[in-house]
């Protein structure tokens, strides 16, 4: 049985990302069973160390909550890439490797001469993958963007919130998890090409572009129309709206086939199920009301339960306590408890997808430089002798 | 149980070896020493040596032994916040010891001037390779380089060969000593007048402060003191032992060496006619024969219970641990740390009849920025995180 | 560009409806798979015959009255694919279905739990036809579990998943809902298909995906339950993002018009000074630190938009962006139809659809330097390529495809219920 075999077996990924998008792509990597190697700027290490909380009694940049979850499952080393040795150091790491996964800002990398130029010429095989926020070339190249300013420009900021209040951004980091995933999957594409090519490429992902194919309706309508129509939750209006629980929102989303049932679950009169056409506005009214003091009268989670018993969708606004304890994730095992030296335990999501020996085991994330003496020393042969003076250089 | 400097509080700046050493000492005085480093860490974090060679920021030697008795904050000066919140620090405190390029701090706002504005009594140790002014003052400088300039490294090694430096980093550590005594001098006078003061130090002047006979001699006689004049220590069974043998000891060493029962020697017994360096040379063959038959403790208590004479083995490092003279007086601190096993750390060399010092281990980077923001500013739980989450602390 | 495209020699057999099933058939289909759309003229994808679907001129049945080629929603994400409307609830359907599958790398679905086994062709009947098979089933709570048979739309997932807690301001209960699920999903399920293609060539086997939408969307705020787990109250920020002050949208010339403006260091705010030509606000202590623009941030908001109102968003983002500030324009679909950025990186695709004429498309959000990604062939019409498919690769003669024409088992027009057109729950 070869169940030491991962899907990404045999494949070392070098992240040199900072902060989300690349680190979030690269632990995908991780999870399926990539040798990761983080590669952190000496010192304080990837700024995302600086986002907390942190535990008290855990060392610096150490247990920041953000940090803990991108970069689960990898080795971490340190190296100053704008220093000679330090770029040395990580071109020799890149000739033997198979991918190199970052989301620097413009030009940076070509400032550290370590473009794809440069790592072609070490590893003709290895695939770059870079995951910016709005590419090479169009008037936009060298723009900096942050979570807020991407999911601001990509198109779904337009229809959110509230007319006359500022438009308010999906929470957590949807344009570059949404970008992450399918860059992941771009560069496994174009590491499988190495098979009949022989050779690397760069990937070049735009985060602002898959934002605004992730808003695929509007690109359409406004493509054949020439404008939106806003027939889907114009801004000021959250469409479906949710209804108020005793704990909380959920969400009823009967559709015209699924009123009796609804109609019935609410001990309404049929005909409230199966509205005159003449009339529906009214009976759709007071089947809502019905809804509301239904909902009122019950957990968020009796909702979502009772509705989805006689088939009718439905859902509930689910905080992390809820996720934590959802039956559901609990039953798939998508969620992970880990032990970490200055953490202590905690709870991680693992892959959204699950097929037989597609994963590889939760490995705490690492301390800043952990795996220096180890990486150096296994891949490149440095003497464990040889790291203090790297480190009193500033090197590591 | 009070100490001397209870109740106050130091602000240490910068990195390296002078405003830490200084500082430590301070802090074993009893003032609550806030270490200011940046979001990198002190250099000396970086300099080791470290366990089994793995670099690590919480185990570096240097750092731990230089450190003790500290708080840690991480404020990032190069930025507005972390300089505003480097003020309100300062504001509650009573000293400033810091050692970096001239004028560092002043670049940043941070200046004794701009400070002393709202803090008349406040007392700033700035700690330079060279002082606040002169042609060198902006001189890239290190240990190496001070001790040739101070004229210590032209004295030291043999003639023959090139000028050697002395071991470590006396001349940092030379330079947080003075800083020690005069910041506690301008302490008092502060304390007293209610007006601080700006303290200058160089390192360069700290240096040559120490060996300022031989200046001396040369503006007395003219003339240069050529290095290789010193002796060479003998080898003893297990190491080497030297003696510094003067006049009035002579007698005693010569019986010493050639035993109690040795002739008498008119020449040597000629207290003031005779040339002992020469006498002492005659002697050479029976010295080292006497050495060999012990070892370097051995021949180190003979001499000294025996004859008197001011005798000194070469101690290496298990041997200053192991020293019964050490251990009798305490001075050797063993410390535990969250990071790494227990080590033994020099105390102080001073003994104080009515005061009994303490001795805390170094902290982890950054590891009180918080309790020290709640302690010495106003700002919130939200704010420490904002700004922690920007990554200026 | 010298590589062939990499999936080139991988067939996928696309049963997706609606978006995310779809979505991951066309990322395939872009890296050179041959993708088939497997569709049915008793079920065609809902959205080929949605009662308020997009149309071109907004005229669904167009010069050939065949309104299900015409759909805009179909055909943005159906392109490099070709189509083969087969009916599976007949036995011969079945059957030529199952030999499809013995040439077949991948078949993908995301049918609610009980379609597949109730057709006869669950993970364990098509991995015997093709032991290399790699199944994925797109799921909105994946496979297992008490609740994978519920329903859930887009909005669902977004509510169940964790993100519509922690999306809308932190002053008002509501959440908004932006329906990001679906891509998420379509970009979870190539990621794993990608995966696994890998898995099968190492281990010789082929594996059946079990993928959750409702998880995929989790991993968005996956940081948040991380924090909880450590005894943290993750909370809702709203436009905040920590480190950042100020992180808000600002008003800008014209009607609900914005600017997004991310000041995250000391530096950016003296650069702000500098775009809003008032340098003297540098030294201004009250706006120095963090810490005072927090504690002045009624003050500091009507600053910047007194600035930013006298600008159209457009600009406002550039003269901050020329200062190296993160700023960015809201804009809307048609100014991103129009934006020169996207025009100039050709983003814009154009193709001359099966019935719906020439339309642009959005492009891709990938380029890779040896392969040239991208559209090829626009979405095909229903059925398109059943003769070709069916000739191509099981050898079927012409007489054998006019029966099955005749017999409904495929087709190229939908044959609808009584009731007439469905749009089913996932």
């Amino acid at each position: 049985m070869s169940s030491d075999i991962l899907p990404l077996s045999g494949l070392r990924v070098l992240d040199i990302g900072r902060m989300v998008a690349g680190p979030f792509a690269a632990r995908l990597f991780a999870r399926l069973g990539a040798d990761v190697i983080k590669i952190e700027p000496p010192g304080g290490g990837d700024p995302v160390r600086n986002r907390g909380p942190e535990q008290a009694g855990g060392r610096r940049g150490e247990t920041g909550p953000l940090h803990l979850y991108l970069n689960e499952g990898k080795r971490g080393i340190t190296l100053d890439l704008a220093s000679v040795t330090g770029r040395e150091l990580f071109l020799r790491l890149v000739a033997l490797s198979d991918i190199v996964i970052e989301n620097l800002e413009p030009g940076e990398l070509a400032e550290l001469d370590i473009d794809y130029t440069a790592l072609e010429r070490v590893n003709s095989r290895v695939v770059l993958s870079s995951i910016t926020a709005f590419g090479t070339g169009g008037a936009y190249e060298g723009f900096t963007a942050s979570e807020l300013t991407l999911f601001a420009i990509g198109g779904h900021m337009f229809r959110s919130g509230t007319l006359g209040r500022p438009p308010i951004r999906m929470g957590g980091y949807p344009a570059q998890c949404n970008a992450a995933l399918l860059a992941a999957y771009a560069t496994l594409v174009a590491e499988r090409a190495r098979a009949a090519s022989g050779r690397g490429q760069h990937v070049e992902f735009s985060i602002f572009e898959n934002q605004v194919i992730s808003h695929a309706q509007a690109m359409v309508e406004v493509s054949y129309y020439g404008e939106e129509t806003g027939a889907h939750s114009p801004r000021g209006s959250q469409g479906n709206r949710g209804v108020v629980a005793k704990d909380g929102l959920a969400m009823v989303s009967a559709q015209e086939q699924q009123m009796p049932r609804l109609a019935e679950l609410l001990g309404a009169p049929e005909e409230l199920g199966r509205p005159d056409p003449m009339d529906a506005s009214a009976s759709k009214r007071e089947l809502d009301e019905r809804l509301r003091r239904w909902a009122s009268d019950r957990s968020k989670r009796d909702v979502y339960e009772q509705a989805q018993a006689v088939n009718v969708p439905a859902s509930y606004v689910a905080g992390p306590a809820d996720l934590v304890d959802s039956p559901q994730y609990s039953n798939r095992g998508f969620i992970h408890q880990i032990q970490h030296q200055d953490a202590g335990t905690f709870s991680i999501p693992g892959l959204p997808f699950r097929w037989e020996g597609a994963e590889a085991p939760i490995a705490p994330p690492p301390r800043v430089g952990q795996h220096n003496a180890e990486v150096l020393g296994d891949l490149l042969g440095i003497e464990r002798r040889q790291l203090p003076a790297l480190a009193a250089a500033g090197v590591i | 149980m009070t100490r001397p400097l209870d109740g106050v509080t130091v602000i240490e700046a910068g990195e390296g070896i002078p405003a830490a050493y200084c500082c430590w000492m301070l802090g074993v005085l009893g003032a609550d020493v806030i270490k200011v480093e940046a979001p990198a860490g002190d250099v000396t974090r970086r300099l080791g040596p470290f366990p089994h060679d793995v670099p690590d920021r919480e185990q570096s030697a240097l750092y731990l032994h230089l450190n003790r008795n500290k708080r840690s904050i991480v404020l990032d000066l190069e930025s507005a916040t972390g300089q505003e919140l480097f003020r309100e620090l300062v504001a509650g405190a009573a000293v400033l010891v810091e050692h970096g390029d001239p004028g560092w701090l002043k670049a940043r706002g941070l200046g004794h001037e701009s400070l002393a504005q709202s803090h008349p009594e406040l007392v700033s140790t700035t700690i330079t390779p060279f002082g606040q002014e002169g042609p060198y003052r902006d001189f890239a400088a290190s240990e190496i380089t001070l001790m040739a300039l101070g004229g210590l490294m032209n004295i030291a090694g043999e003639i023959e060969r090139e000028p050697l430096k002395l071991a470590g980093s006396p001349a940092h550590y030379s330079a947080g000593l003075f800083a020690f005594t005069s910041t506690l001098m301008a302490l008092t006078l502060a304390e007293a007048s209610g007006v601080g003061q700006l303290v200058d130090v160089s390192v360069l002047e700290g240096l040559t402060c120490s060996h300022f006979q031989d200046l001396v001699e040369f503006e007395y006689t003219g003339d240069v003191r050529r290095r290789g004049t010193g002796k060479m220590p003998i080898p003893t069974q297990d190491g080497f032992i030297s003696f510094a043998v003067q006049a009035h000891h002579f007698p005693n060493f010569r019986r010493l060496i050639l035993g109690a029962d040795a002739a008498p020697d008119e020449a040597s017994e000629d207290l003031i006619n005779r040339d002992r360096q020469r006498l002492e040379g005659e002697m050479d063959n029976q010295i080292l024969e006497w050495a060999l038959q012990r070892t370097k403790y051995e021949a180190y208590f003979e001499g000294q219970t025996e004859a008197h004479i001011p005798a000194a083995f070469i101690a290496e490092m298990q041997d200053v641990l192991d020293s019964p003279q050490y251990e009798a007086r305490g001075y050797f601190v063993e410390l535990d740390h969250p990071d790494g096993e227990s080590i033994k750390f020099p105390g102080l060399p001073a003994q104080m009849s009515g005061v009994e010092w303490e001795h805390r281990r170094a902290p982890r980077l950054g590891e009180h920025t918080i309790q020290i923001l709640n302690e010495l500013t106003d700002l919130t739980a939200d704010e420490i995180a904002e700004v922690r989450a920007a990554g200026v602390i | 560009m010298t590589a062939p495209l990499p999936l080139v020699g991988i067939r996928v057999l696309d049963m997706g409806q609606f978006w995310a099933g779809p979505n991951a058939g066309r990322h395939w289909a872009d890296a050179g798979a041959d993708v088939i759309k497997v569709e049915s003229c008793r079920r065609p994808d809902p959205l080929r015959i949605q009662a308020r679907g997009i149309y071109p001129d907004h005229d669904p049945g167009g010069p050939k009255g065949d309104h299900w080629n015409r759909s805009g929603m179909v055909n943005e994400r159906n392109r490099n694919k070709r189509s083969l409307a087969i009916d599976l609830t007949s036995p011969r359907g079945r059957e030529i279905f199952l030999q499809l599958v013995s040439h077949a790398d991948v078949v993908s679905q995301n049918y609610s739990s009980r379609v597949m086994p109730s057709l006869g062709l669950g993970y364990d009947t098509l991995s015997e036809v093709n032991p290399r098979l790699i199944m994925i089933s797109l799921m909105s709570q994946g496979l297992t579990g008490p609740e994978s048979d519920y329903v859930s739309y887009g909005q669902n997932l977004e509510q169940l998943s964790g993100i519509s807690y922690f999306s809308g301001y932190p002053d008002d209960e509501e959440s908004v809902a932006l329906a990001l699920p679906d891509p998420l999903g379509g970009a979870s399920a190539a990621l794993a298909v990608a995966a696994g293609l890998r898995h099968r060539d190492a281990t010789g086997r082929g594996l059946h995906i079990d993928l959750s939408q409702r998880e995929t969307a989790s991993l968005v705020v996956g940081d948040a339950l991380v924090a909880h787990s450590l005894g943290g109250h993750p909370a809702r920020l709203g436009n905040h993002e920590p480190g950042a002050n100020p992180s808000d949208c600002y008003p800008t010339r014209g009607e609900d018009r914005w600017v997004a403006i991310s000041i995250r260091s000391d530096d950016d705010w003296a650069r702000l000074c500098e775009a809003i030509d008032q340098p003297e606000l540098m030294t201004d202590s009250r706006y120095v630190s963090i810490v005072g623009r927090r504690r002045h941030r009624a003050e500091l908001d009507a600053l910047i938009g007194r600035w930013t109102s006298q600008l159209d968003h457009q600009t406002a983002m550039e003269r901050l962006q020329r200062l190296g500030i993160a700023a960015a324009a809201v804009l809307n679909p048609r100014e991103l139809f129009r934006d020169k950025h996207l025009r100039q990186r050709g983003f814009w695709e154009s193709t001359t659809d099966y019935s719906a004429g020439e339309q642009e498309y959005t492009g891709r959000p990938m380029r890779l330097s040896q392969t040239p990604y991208g559209g090829r062939t626009p979405t095909p019409g229903l059925g398109q390529h059943n003769r070709e498919i069916l000739g191509e690769l099981l050898g079927m003669e012409d007489t054998e495809l006019d029966a099955l024409e005749a017999e409904s088992v495929i087709g190229t027009e939908p044959i609808l219920s009584a009731s007439g057109g469905m749009a089913v729950a996932r």
